[in-house]
């Protein structure tokens, strides 16, 4: 059991880290998934102690996670649509300066 | 034993995905690694959890993801490499997890409930983390 919260506290930093370390849109999406998989399992104990409470858990970060990632793909789709790259240093509108 | 493996399969594939050069392998990687933890969830005997994570989260949301990749910057970039690596260590996790489970099989331990006090610990250090994270990355913008 702590072995799942260890793995899923380290694949959360893993990615956070990937967060912080690319401007690419598409691998901020799969750093971010990869994070959501992270809090997957370290959810894996709290099924075990009460499994309908954290079923609902399961349930919940499974919304969360799709409804992250379809944003964030229209993000990425619209971004390339419109200049041409799907890299965060090519939207400077909106941006202080 | 075999909840070991799997776990340590999904920090392979976990680590794979944040190193990959390629896209489309990290996406890859990314979606074994939610495989191992959603086979981890059936070694607990969770089916109702394991089905939403194996249904709506691999098929919905890491073939979103692997899509994505694939249109815009999956390069097939050092594939040789990638797949001798990701073979290799998935041959060896199903063999084990095999042998283990053909084998002798230990007595059962008794459970102990996770610490509430380490979970929250560990919950906070993801919130002090991200948080600096976002300082960060916002002062570089």
């Amino acid at each position: 059991m702590t072995a799942a919260l260890v793995v899923g506290f380290v694949l959360i930093l893993l990615g956070v880290y990937g967060i912080a370390t690319t401007r690419h849109l598409v691998r901020i999406l799969i750093s971010l998934e990869l994070a959501t998989v992270g809090a997957f399992a370290m959810l894996a104990p709290a099924l075990v102690t009460s499994p309908a409470l954290a079923f609902y858990g399961v349930l919940l970060l499974v919304i969360i996670s799709v409804s992250e990632a379809t944003i964030l793909a229209a993000l990425i789709y619209r971004s390339y649509v419109l200049t041409k790259s799907t890299d965060l240093s090519a939207l400077s509108e909106g941006r202080e300066v | 034993m075999i909840d070991l493996i799997l776990l340590s399969a999904a920090l392979f594939f976990g680590i794979l995905a944040v190193y990959s050069r390629d896209n489309v392998y990290s996406a890859s990687s990314l979606a074994a690694a939610a495989g191992a933890v959603g086979a981890y969830y059936a070694y607990l005997m969770q089916f109702a959890a394991a089905f939403l994570l194996f249904v709506i989260y691999i098929g919905a949301v890491m073939l979103l993801v692997i899509m994505t990749a694939a249109m815009y910057g999956g390069v097939q970039r050092q594939g040789g490499k990638y797949f001798l690596a990701t073979t290799l260590v998935t041959l060896v996790v199903v063999l084990l997890s095999v042998v283990v489970w053909l084998g002798p099989q230990a007595k059962p331990q008794a459970y102990l409930p996770a610490d509430l006090a380490t979970v929250v610990v560990l919950l906070f250090g993801v919130v002090v983390v991200s948080l600096l994270t976002g300082v960060e990355v916002a002062r570089r913008v």
